[in-house]
């Protein structure tokens, strides 16, 4: 799996998800029956591009309700997407997470692969998810924390309803001043660091990390094939070891590890099977090459 | 190691089905596309 | 494989395109029966009339409220927690302009919670499910209020988008009430 298809894809998957184009001119949101259906990224229901419903709303509006009742479909939903696909979600579906890629590679002095207290702030998004996705919004009902005060989807989406309303633009407050400078550090901290928003914050993210292990899609590295050289650990955006680490839940399953692996020592699995390898593997190979 | 792996991705599979079914059922997919067309703006965070 | 997965991505995209300009722009909540409407000019040039029930059954029409001067018809929905914490000072501007000609009507879609937050808030004024003829006044955005005459003139330039505070509603009410 080479950069160059997986940008295709999150371009692609960022463009299904937010194909009403008609919406960003007339600043009026898709409607439609589509909505029924929780798209698998972080993509605000907000939009005027978006053609599905936000899984992190969704579940936060579900869990607010006047009368609560256990969110079976949403959780359903997530729970599938866990399941099947965990957090390739992140790394080739999100469109938040396609932005920040798309930033990253905007050169700058200075790139962070980590820093003194990076794997200690990754723990902050569990924190999000609790708190508020969960539990603040089923105390207080009627109110989707996550997203009235920080979903960066939701102020991006908020900032293009604006703009093409003009109705809307007086009532722009505080809380919206306050999620434009969230907005604006994650942006440009994604130039300097891979990622920010996915590593410290993303709720979603945190969901679907729980299931690394056990999503059908997997990444394996072949003890016999893997001579320790490292050069897996020194690509990967989420200074992640693939090898001491597989299947951390910090990987986001971009693939970048696999191409840059000179034995072909690690495969993207489905239910254990390998699906992909490195283009960089030498006559050594023997793994099937299923894509 | 790989098979109890793979028969907890498959029970989680079949979890998400019935959990998705059992939502429909009870007309939630419904609620979720009332939500999701008509935007309370002050629930994310304009006004 | 490279080029053909290009060409097939490149495909997708363009026939996505193509295809988001044929869905609908309008749905109604409760009718599924309705077809797409545009709610552009519409908004003032037709008198506005309906026929709906309220949450006893009771069927409710313009004809109800044509001893009103002002119909404030506010269209808000249980889940939306702005929209709730508005309905008290809501109350209170009906009980005190009342005397003047103003009705406040509040309209919904979804009914789960709306009697409890009715009897919760000692909400008396008129409370009514929406149906088709309210579309042209939805904005895409909740609350949603507009006004009309007591018979069914929209009054309303634009619909309000929005909750407000009792001193903003105050002003918006007397606006109307002293033309």
């Amino acid at each position: 799996m080479d950069n160059k298809k997986r940008t295709l894809i999150q371009a692609a998957a960022a463009l299904l998800q937010n194909a009403h184009i008609s919406g960003f001119f007339t600043g009026r949101i898709y409607d439609g029956s589509l909505k029924t259906v929780c798209v698998p990224g972080l993509n605000c229901y907000s939009c005027p591009g978006a053609l599905g419903a936000c899984p992190v709303g969704s579940l936060q509006n579900a869990v607010s309700a006047w009368k609560f009742r256990f969110p079976a479909y949403v959780l359903g939903l997530l729970l599938f997407f866990g399941a099947a696909l965990g957090r390739v979600i992140c790394g080739f579906l999100c469109p938040f997470g396609f932005l920040q890629d798309l930033l990253y590679r905007v050169p700058s002095p200075a790139k962070l692969r980590t820093f003194r207290g990076d794997d200690k702030l990754r723990y902050v998004k569990y924190a999000v998810l609790l708190a508020m996705v969960l539990v603040l919004p089923f105390v207080f009902r009627g109110t989707p924390f996550f997203c009235k005060y920080v979903c960066p989807s939701g102020t991006l989406s908020g900032i293009w309803l604006a703009a093409a309303d003009s109705r809307l633009r007086g009532l722009l407050g505080w809380i919206f001043t306050w999620k434009a400078l969230v907005l604006i550090a994650i942006l440009t901290a994604s130039v300097v660091i891979c990622r920010p928003f996915c590593r410290y914050l993303c709720p979603l993210g945190a969901f679907y990390a729980l299931f690394s292990r056990v999503s059908a899609v997997r990444l394996r590295v072949a003890g016999d094939r893997c001579v320790g050289c490292g050069q897996c650990a020194g690509v990967c955006p989420m200074a992640v070891n693939p090898v001491t680490s597989c299947n951390s839940p910090e990987c986001i399953r971009c693939g970048k590890c696999v191409g840059s692996c000179p034995h072909g020592a690690i495969s993207f699995t489905f239910f254990s099977k390998p699906v992909s390898v490195s283009p960089l593997a030498g006559k050594t190979n023997h793994t099937k090459n299923a894509e | 190691m790989n098979a109890r792996r793979n028969a907890a991705t498959a029970v989680l599979l079949a979890a998400s089905a019935a959990l998705i079914s059992a939502g429909a059922a009870a007309g939630q997919h419904v609620q979720v596309l009332a939500k999701a067309i008509r935007i309370c703006l002050e629930c994310i965070g304009i006004g | 494989m490279n080029r053909i997965s290009k060409t097939l991505a490149a495909l997708m995209a363009a026939s996505l395109l193509l295809l988001s300009g044929c869905y609908p722009e309008q749905r109604n909540l409760t009718d599924s029966s309705s077809t797409g409407q545009t709610r552009s000019a519409q908004t003032q040039s037709e008198s506005f009339s309906f026929s709906t029930e309220d949450m006893k059954g009771n069927e409710v029409t313009m004809d109800n409220f044509a001893h009103a001067k002002v119909v404030m018809f506010n269209m808000w929905e249980p889940w939306c927690g702005p929209c709730r914490s508005e309905l008290p000072d809501l109350q209170k501007l009906y009980d005190k302009y009342q005397s003047e000609g103003l009705v406040i009507v509040g309209v919904f879609s979804d009914e789960d919670g709306v009697s409890d937050i009715v009897s919760q808030n000692g909400i008396t004024y008129p409370m009514i499910r929406s149906c088709a003829a309210f579309d042209r006044f939805q904005s895409g955005y909740v609350p949603t209020t507009f006004f009309t005459d007591g018979q069914g003139n929209v009054l309303s330039d634009e619909s309000v988008i929005g909750s407000n505070s009792y001193g903003e509603w105050e002003s918006i009410i007397l606006s109307y009430l002293n033309r």
